[in-house]
């Protein structure tokens, strides 16, 4: 049942592809001609005459003739029988030796994955063309022996990828909970194995087909295939004629590069429908996260001019203030917009705030509230599409949209030092930590590069890092974790900037770990350097922060002192964040948690984007926008209509 | 052919033998990994682990990235296999069960992964993939899959409208609610549930911590909770069990070792747990100060105390014979100062 | 260093050995045998059993094998069964010629590829497509045809270049450098499209990792970002293609020889090929999975030195 309505589907969508519809009616159209040539083509292949040889298209002749005057036409129609019965061959030997081979080896492993995986590698050394002249100079003009060896050559090839797509279904989550939940492997090839390699078949098993008819063309052009006509004859036919009939060309490569052509362009078209049905969703459903989608245009944002603000920031009193020229970083009233799925999107909207310098500030939130986009806007950095439609960023008095494109490169790393989350990924493979470090110098302090490699020595230590000069030597996949995010810090130390943002940068660490890294940015903090952290925990904020904003579906929604915020949480959504930690909490006791989840951009209701989830949500909360107002004191601010009492969150 | 199932839907049978006996028992368990194609000495993943979960009970696994925790689970499930020592589940060996004989035991051991994201295969609905078991092991009819269904996704919160749809129409949350729903069709009564709560925002934790709760309550379920986070197991389960790099260094009652660690290690984890209030987090900070550096650089030592590299209290003996657990009270530890340390309580 | 070339042998040695007792093997199931198909229909029995007993095909096969190979070390690989010239000799005079087309042609491949690969992952929009369609199309181009019409074009129509034939470097550079052209090009276009694919995929996939964000948040320059980085990460696949693009043109300069009647190995090959040439046809399988193995080297090495994992 189940699998027929999603083969239906599969091929809807398939022809839904203009290209792909458009190469399976050529392929139909060339097989048709082929297989029917015998009822269809105009002469016999054969067929001579001798008065009309070597001429061009004509009413009689459509693609002209050939020597002897043979329609070119029925040649090629008749030809192709010889090609495409070969390129049949190859494939089919193909798909019967590889898959197969490929299915084992990748879901049981073991010796016969070994001995499957070393043939590939071995065949892969193998000059296939050489054996193929072998196989002919031994069975002469056996066109269709040296067909199914060619398939032989090119299996252990598809073996390997058939193993390893099958590998990495068998490793992937869901065939696991399978595995454990007792269905048997048959069930689980037939219904999440197979059906997710067998496009990745149809895929190699047609551009394998297409070399299989370059490869026969190539024989036959050559002389060495069958003497009936083919589509190789036809180019061979052509060479001998190129400088009186050069015609005879433009026909023979015509049909070989359209069919090959539309066999690619089939394969493509089904790898992405396949595609898309795997993708995970995560995309989808989410903001891109991050500049994972940033490429060469992210700087755009340097030219984005502020606009005056819109609707929804214009009640903001303390956001609409001139930003503060004292701060080391001062945002006012920030609106972000990105395109999802084409639509330009506000992802970020009036987040207003200060830090201090020699300042550790916190963004906290959950994903989806826009913290790291922030944090990337502060540098210019937003993805492809992104741009701040309104308010400003300002560092040490400076407007960052006037930077031209060098201010900017000088603000980051120069004033401004990023730490990133994954601290593995986040350093290049190919260099040695110490190279990048002493990169990160070079690029905004000209020096020599053993001065900048001792630079780089000091700030290995500054970071606390042991042996640094043989750390400095390694690469990123020789460190552990902790000691990779110290290669992080020391790179964002690089030009001792006065503000360092650090975007949840002790998530993907163990905690013991986490306490170590936490610690070193505390005696930076300690220092001088401002802090600007990202983080969804409250202990880690606890540990380095003194002030926080707490970022809600793209707004800050409450700001104040640490202490005051998480003893007297004033917005109704940083009383529930903190209340469904369960540090909190009586041990087995449910936790107060809140219903729903963070509404994406393109959802975020009028009037208050937390009211869909607020359990002390009013009629006026569901209209206009709500500025970010004075708190309980000047101290503090707050974006609600209808602002907690203290009496109200120990209840 | 496996047996036909006719058991009642609501609760699984009693097994036979000794009811007071754990649920699952696992001896003197040991998990090495060969790196492959690397002739390198095998990776000692476990190194003799042995617990119990007991009927109705929940016994948390806590331990950082590498201590074996994930590996254990794998090796209960059957996903990874066993180098030596035994896996009992309600009096059967299951340690190298074949996949038939699991086949009958997974009627009553189900888990749940981390990732929700990964955990169903996307091309398949939600309704087919939290029945696949019940349909390709049970051979139920349709009306009884169908209740059983609904049933399932009640317990979970998730309408059952949802059945539908595709894995890719839910967040995470919602996913992790289905991923329990699957194991919940098959009516267990116990389920492995490796670190579930880990890639979820803190709202959504709390959400799907609810929900372990209740179930706990409303069916009787017992869980092994593996994670990496001691506030959670201290939240959901009766018992703890801290590793680290492969074998037991305490257990005892989730409360105890929580809040009176006997083991360094167990110690240096809490104290590196930051909290919430600024106050408390400063205390606990030199707490941590005073338990020493827990990330110094060196190597792992491979005789005597694995953790003595690390830890601040070690002398002479930590480095040439290994502790084994012995009882501190209501708890053990594998340490030859541990009266000591829970002495030293954990806020000195 | 040491690791790879150890590595490389225990694969080379085996495939060589593999691909010479293959060739025997399937040699002994000719149909009739050599001697007869050489000779030809009107030969008499005693002239087929003479030249069994001179070719030594009257022995059993693996006594054959074991002559053919003690030879082969000693680099005697037999006489070739038409002319009767030593195929040692024959291969020699011809291999020069063959791998400076391969090497020429694989440069063209990366040079073009490469460079338009990055070009189009950086500009993206039309230049992107357009290096779609092109590497479509270069992927279903066969070489030989491709050759055939530059040398309608370039040859015949505009008399640029010479048709066909070689010209010896020792004769004339430039004569040398001009019958190349055309060669170079008809097997280094059709190879630059895989290059240009994988090379633009490639970088499209590092311009979007973690590494390149938290680059450019540390101010580094762009040229930096991008030549140094990211080409650098994306390069390893690159090779890979490349490695397979050479083993490809392998078959290509058959056809091409062909077509530009260059005195290389291929036509060697052609030839033995048609006229049931066996101990040419086997030396030259030998020499040429030689050529394999000492192109996989190369890119091995170059991946070493690009990538520090395949180091370690």
């Amino acid at each position: 049942m189940t699998t027929t309505a999603s083969s239906r589907g599969f091929l809807r969508s398939l022809l839904s592809k203009p290209m792909s519809a458009a190469s399976l009616i050529v392929l139909a159209i060339i097989v048709i001609a082929t297989v029917f040539a015998g009822v269809l083509a105009p002469y016999e292949p054969d067929a001579q005459d001798l008065t009309a040889a070597l001429q061009g298209p004509s009413s009689a002749h459509w693609l002209g003739t050939g020597e002897l005057g043979r329609d070119v036409l029925s040649r090629m129609m008749y030809g192709g029988r010889v090609t495409l019965i070969a390129a049949l061959i190859a494939g089919a030997t193909f798909i019967l030796a590889g898959v197969p081979a490929g299915m084992l080896a990748g879901y049981r492993g073991g010796r016969f994955d070994q001995v499957v995986l070393k043939t590939a590698d071995l065949v892969f050394a193998v000059p296939v063309m050489i054996v193929l002249l072998v196989v002919l100079a031994i069975f002469p003009g056996n066109e269709f022996a040296a067909m199914a060896v060619f398939g032989l050559l090119g299996a252990p090839g598809l073996a390997r990828v058939v193993r390893s797509a099958t590998l990495g279904i068998r490793n992937e989550l869901y065939v696991k909970a399978a595995v454990a939940s007792g269905i048997r492997d048959r069930v689980i090839v037939l219904r999440h194995v197979l059906p997710r390699v067998s496009g990745t078949i149809l895929v190699q098993a047609s551009v394998f087909t297409a070399g299989a008819v370059l490869m026969e063309t190539g024989l036959g052009f050559l002389g060495l295939g069958t003497q009936n006509a083919s589509w190789g004859s036809l180019v061979a036919e052509a060479s001998r004629n190129l400088g009186i009939h050069p015609w005879l060309l433009i026909p023979s490569g015509a049909i070989i590069i359209t069919f090959i052509m539309s066999v690619n362009l089939l394969a493509d078209g089904v790898r992405d429908t396949l595609a898309e049905r795997y993708t995970p969703p995560a995309a989808k459903v989410r903001a891109p996260r991050g500049g994972a989608k940033a490429n060469a245009g992210a700087s755009a944002t340097a030219e984005a001019t502020p606009v005056a603000g819109g609707a929804d920031n214009a009640g903001a009193a303390r956001a609409s203030a001139a930003a503060d020229p004292h701060a080391l970083l001062s945002v006012r009233s920030l609106t972000v917009t990105l395109p999802i799925d084409g639509v330009p999107t506000d992802i970020i909207r009036d987040v207003s705030f200060d830090i201090q310098p020699g300042e550790a500030m916190g963004l906290v939130g959950e994903s989806g509230s826009g913290k790291t986009m922030t944090a990337l806007s502060i540098l210019g950095l937003l993805p492809a599409g992104g741009r701040i439609t309104s308010g400003s960023v300002t560092v040490e008095g400076t407007d960052v949209a006037t930077m031209n494109k060098a201010a900017l490169r000088r603000l980051r790393g120069g004033r401004i030092g990023w730490i990133s989350q994954d601290p593995i990924s986040s350093l290049d493979p190919s260099f040695t930590v110490g190279w990048q470090v002493a990169e990160a110098v070079r690029s905004h302090r000209p020096m020599s590069r053993r001065a900048a490699w001792q630079h780089a020595l000091t700030l290995l230590e500054k970071v606390k890092l042991p042996d640094v000069e043989r750390v400095a030597k390694s690469y990123p996949h020789q460190l552990s974790g902790g000691m990779a995010q110290r290669v992080g810090i020391a790179a964002a130390l690089a030009a001792d900037p006065v503000l360092v943002i650090a975007d949840e940068p002790t998530t993907a660490l163990d905690v013991t770990v986490q306490a170590d890294i936490l610690a070193l940015l505390r005696d930076l903090q300690a220092d001088g350097l401002g802090v600007l952290l990202i983080t969804h925990n409250w202990g880690v904020l606890a540990d380095l922060c003194d002030r926080a904003a707490v970022m809600y579906a793209g707004q800050v929604v409450e700001t104040a002192d640490l202490r005051a915020l998480v003893h007297g949480p004033e917005h109704p959504y940083t009383a529930a964040l903190l209340a469904c930690d369960p540090h909190q909490a009586r041990p087995g006791a449910p936790l107060p948690a809140l219903d729903g989840a963070v509404p994406p951009p393109p959802q975020w209701p009028q009037g208050c984007h937390f009211q869909s989830r607020c359990p002390f949500v009013k009629d006026d909360c569901r209209t206009g926008a709500i500025a970010l107002a004075d708190g309980s004191d000047s101290s503090r601010a707050v974006r609600c209509h209808h602002p907690l009492t203290r009496q109200e969150v120990t209840l | 052919m496996i047996a036909p199932d006719h058991a009642p839907a609501s609760r699984p049978q009693a097994p036979q033998g000794d009811p007071s006996a754990p649920l699952l028992s696992v001896r003197d368990l040991h998990v090495q990994y060969r790196r492959p194609g690397r002739r390198s000495t095998p990776v000692d993943a476990v190194r003799g682990v042995s617990l119990d979960v007991p009927r109705g009970r929940s016994i948390g696994l806590v331990g950082e990235s590498g201590s074996g925790k994930s590996t254990i689970g794998s090796a209960i499930l059957g996903l990874t296999p066993v180098t030596s020592g035994t896996v009992t589940y309600a009096g059967t060996d299951i340690t190298h069960a074949s996949r038939s004989e699991r086949r009958l035991h997974a009627r009553r051991m189900q888990a749940v992964f981390q990732d929700p994201f990964g955990s169903m295969n996307p091309a398949v609905t939600v309704g087919d993939t939290v029945t696949e078991a019940l349909r390709h092991n049970l051979k139920l009819g349709k009306q009884e899959i169908e209740e059983r269904l609904l049933r399932a996704l009640d317990d979970v919160g998730m309408p059952a409208s949802c059945a539908e749809r595709y894995p890719a129409q839910f967040s995470g949350g919602q996913r992790q609610r289905l991923a329990i729903a699957r194991a919940l069709v098959m009516n267990p009564e116990f389920i492995v549930c490796d670190e579930p709560t880990s890639a979820l925002d803190l709202s959504i934790q709390a959400q799907i911590l609810n929900v372990l709760l209740d179930l706990r309550e409303r069916r009787g379920l017992s869980y092994l909770f593996i994670s990496h986070d001691l506030t959670v197991v201290r939240h959901l389960c009766d018992e703890m069990v801290v590793l680290y790099a492969g074998a037991v260094v305490e257990r005892g009652p989730a409360h105890v070792v929580a809040e009176s660690p006997a083991h360094p290690y167990t110690r240096a984890l809490l104290a590196s747990a930051p909290v919430p209030d600024p106050d408390q987090q400063r205390a606990r900070r030199e707490l941590r100060l005073e338990a020493g550096n827990a990330g110094s650089g060196a190597p792992r030592p491979d005789h005597g105390c694995r953790f003595a590299h690390r830890c601040p209290f070690a002398v002479d003996r930590c480095a040439t014979a290994e502790p084994t657990l012995a009882p501190v009270g209501d708890s053990a530890a594998a340490c030859f100062l541990a009266e000591d340390i829970r002495e030293r309580g954990l806020l000195a | 260093m040491s690791k790879i070339i150890i590595r490389w042998l225990l694969t080379a040695l085996p495939v060589l050995f593999g691909v010479s007792v293959i060739t025997f093997v399937l040699s002994s199931l000719v149909p009739g045998n050599a001697a007869r198909a050489i000779l030809g229909i009107n030969a008499t029995q005693e002239q087929v059993d003479a030249l069994n007993t001179e070719l030594g095909f009257d022995e059993p096969l693996p006594v054959r094998y074991w002559t053919w190979l003690t030879g082969a070390l000693h680099g005697d690989l037999g006489v070739s069964v038409v002319n009767g010239l030593p195929v040692t000799e024959q291969i020699g005079a011809r291999i020069g010629i063959t791998a400076s087309l391969i090497v020429g042609a694989v440069i063209v491949a990366a040079v073009l590829g490469v460079a338009f690969g990055v070009t189009s992952a950086l500009r993206g929009g039309w230049l992107g497509k357009a290096v779609d369609v092109v590497a479509l199309i270069g992927m279903a181009i066969p070489g030989f045809w491709f050759a055939l019409v530059l040398v309608t074009v370039f040859a015949v129509q505009l008399r640029w270049f010479p048709a066909t034939g070689y010209i010896m470097p020792s004769e004339s550079v430039t004569g040398w450098l001009q019958s190349l052209v055309l060669p170079l090009l008809a097997l280094g276009i059709p190879s630059a499209a895989p290059v240009a694919k994988q090379t633009r995929d490639g970088m499209l996939t590092e311009m979007g990792k973690d590494y390149i964000k938290v680059l450019r948040a540390r101010g580094v320059r762009e040229r930096s970002v991008i030549f140094r980085h990211a080409l650098r990460n994306a390069a390893s696949p690159v090779l890979t293609v490349l490695g397979i693009v050479a083993v490809v043109l392998l078959g290509g300069t058959v056809l091409a020889e062909t077509v530009f009647v260059i005195p290389g190995l291929g036509g060697l090959a052609v030839n033995a090929t048609s006229s049931h040439d066996i101990p040419t046809i086997q030396g030259l399988a030998v020499v040429f999975t030689m050529i394999v193995m000492v192109v996989n080297l190369a890119i091995e090495l170059t991946y070493a030195l690009v990538n520090p994992k395949a180091r370690a």
